[in-house]
């Protein structure tokens, strides 16, 4: 019961809401968010069956801006996952043993990062082909050089310590000094890279499904919905307006959980 | 101590290698996408078999990968010779020459507000640690930092070029104005044009929108970069010291905290760069800029393989050496820092 009585940072609960929202939201009008339903496109706001209206082609942007919700929190969870087990793994492994196998990691790590990390994403992603999995791929590949820089850091300032040489001399073996001693002291700067990286993936997804190279078309997504919204700006300036503003909150509170969870998980500051 | 041309010579050299690294890597993945430039140039029923033959060969697509990236690195170590791009058929270099130029332009001027703004709200916020101003700030900064750009763009587009008409939606100049490539920069050659004035009016009004949308996200990381530092310096000593002996709050502020804390916002001097790329690429997508983020996209699109070369390769050295600037320099806006 110790994790219900603990008292949450404010965006970890709106979060929760938010998640909540994108979840049950599609129920509130129950239309496909790909199909053609109401009279006409571009109408505004009428009913409840249609909350948001309909978009440029005629579909219910309500229950397309739900399903992109969705879509970015599956997104940004895959990227954040994928990316964090390799990087911190191999991060933590190749600085805590250093050698030849470090100096490797460390140079492709360098490659990587002297490009920006949405440029890399791009000629990922036209390397892939755009599709759901393939934006991932990129957007995960590309933040891996920040997870192995970051792991570095942290394992390189905190392997000087001398628990790590009490427990080396109480016999531990290499990889549980690492993985059960180490690595959860450097947990709080990880989960809050975690928290930054999540809404940053979303938005880079959302900017290559904008440049036409992310998610496939008709798929429910923010950022292909905004880049479509643009042709009809300025007939209906809500289609474009929406969907942005709930990428916009949805990074904004992964961010403030980022901020927040280096509070939280750093008992010093309690 | 060394002379600063050298330590940024040497730091250039020593990140050499893994650019050359970079270009060996995007020109594999540029080649092993699906597709080739002349399919999409002509479309896949445009041509029939031996014209495909035939401008493939003409082209030098028709040789191993191998060969093909001798010959190119070849002609770039021996002459600069970055190749020909398939759409525009102009020579690479100077095809970037303006697109760099136009993204240079678009860059600092963001830079030029942003990086003062943002500085000034992070020392703000600073002073005014865990009050209600400094609260406000973090939640603005944030909010900035969060919101996409070309959403945000899209936005202004439609309050500032739509309801109220007073910036134009895209492009550099208005088209009847005729402004000749000198620099690059239209704010400046717009003087050497037939209308200096009219030309560098419009040149401006082009440039508002788009400056600003870019703008958003260096004040952001600058703003959160100033406040940080500038809270970690005022804990030393010799802050303490300062106070003690009378000096007025201001003085410590202004001189003995901003010197220091001034530090590591110059060091993230490519975190910024790389930054304010990645923008570039949506706010030029955005507002049809023609710089070198619209430019990769499209010839990510059009298969064009030696304009995709020349934008990843250049935007890497553009990073590349700003970093190697900055840590070159570091030395001497740090006297503590020998090496």
């Amino acid at each position: 019961m110790k994790l219900l009585s603990q008292k949450y940072p404010m965006s970890f609960y709106l979060l929760f809401l938010w998640f909540l929202v994108a979840l049950l939201g599609p129920f509130l009008s129950g239309n496909s968010p790909l199909e053609i339903v109401g009279e006409s496109r571009l109408i505004p706001f009428k009913s409840l069956a249609l909350p948001f209206g309909t978009d440029e082609l005629g579909r219910d942007l309500w229950s397309r801006v739900m399903y992109g919700a969705r879509l970015s929190f599956f997104i940004g969870f895959c990227c954040v996952i994928g990316s964090a087990v390799i990087g911190i793994f191999l991060g933590a492994l190749s600085s805590f043993k250093g050698g030849i196998f470090d100096a490797v990691i460390q140079k492709i790590t360098e490659i990587l990062l002297s490009l920006p990390s949405l440029l890399l994403a791009l000629v990922l992603v036209a390397f892939f082909g755009s599709s759901l999995r393939n934006t991932i791929l990129a957007v995960g590949i590309s933040f891996l050089p920040s997870w192995l820089r970051l792991t570095r850091a942290l394992v390189l300032a905190e392997k000087e310590k001398s628990y790590i040489e009490a427990n080396r001399s109480l016999g531990y073996s290499d990889s549980k000094n690492l993985f059960m001693a180490l690595l959860p002291n450097i947990s709080a700067p990880l989960f809050c890279q975690g928290a930054l990286f999540w809404g940053e993936s979303i938005l880079a997804s959302a900017g290559l499904g904008f440049l036409g190279m992310g998610v496939k078309p008709p798929t429910a997504e923010w950022g292909a919905m905004i880049a479509g919204a643009l042709e009809e700006l300025f007939i209906a300036p809500w289609i474009l307006v929406l969907p942005g503003l709930f990428l916009s909150a949805t990074v904004l509170l992964f961010n403030a959980l980022g901020d927040d969870v280096a509070h939280f998980m750093d008992p010093k500051k309690k | 101590m060394k002379s600063w041309g050298f330590l940024f010579f040497k730091r250039v050299l020593s990140s050499l290698p893994s650019i050359f690294f970079i270009l060996f890597l995007v020109f594999l993945l540029v080649r092993l996408l699906p597709g080739d430039p002349i399919l999409a140039l002509y479309g896949e029923r445009g041509l029939s078999e031996d014209e495909l033959l035939f401008y493939r060969k003409q082209w030098g697509f028709d040789k191993p990968l191998l060969i093909q990236f001798v010959i190119f690195f070849k002609k770039v170590i021996l002459y600069f010779d970055w190749g020909v791009s398939t759409v525009s058929r102009t020579s690479v270099l100077v095809d970037l020459k303006n697109y760099l130029s136009a993204t240079l332009e678009l860059s600092l001027l963001a830079l030029s507000w942003s990086f003062p703004l943002g500085y000034y709200l992070g020392k703000l916020s600073a002073q005014n640690v865990g009050t209600k101003i400094d609260k406000a700030l973090s939640q603005i900064t944030l909010f900035f930092y969060s919101i996409p750009v070309f959403w945000l763009g899209a936005v202004l587009v439609f309050l500032f070029a739509y309801t109220i008409n007073i910036f134009p939606v895209s492009g550099r100049i208005d088209p009847f104005l005729r402004v000749d490539n000198i620099t690059g920069f239209y704010l400046i050659d717009a003087f050497f044009s037939e209308k200096p004035f009219q030309s560098f009016l419009s040149a401006c009004h082009h440039i508002i929108l788009p400056a600003l949308v870019l703008g958003t996200i260096p004040l952001a990381i600058i703003q959160k970069l100033t406040r940080v530092s500038t809270l970690q310096v005022s804990k030393d000593l010799y802050i303490q010291v300062a106070r003690s002996k009378g000096l007025p709050e201001k003085k410590i502020n202004s001189v003995h905290i901003a010197k220091n804390a001034f530090l590591p916002i110059f060091t993230s001097g490519g975190v910024v760069v790389a930054s304010l790329i990645s923008g570039a690429v949506l706010t030029e997508t955005l507002f049809s800029w023609p710089g070198m983020g619209r430019w990769l996209v499209t010839s990510l699109l059009a298969r064009d393989y030696f304009s995709v070369q020349a934008a990843v390769f250049f935007i890497g050295i553009i990073v590349v050496l700003t970093q190697a600037l900055v840590d070159s320099f570091y030395g001497f806006i740090d006297p503590r820092v020998k090496s």
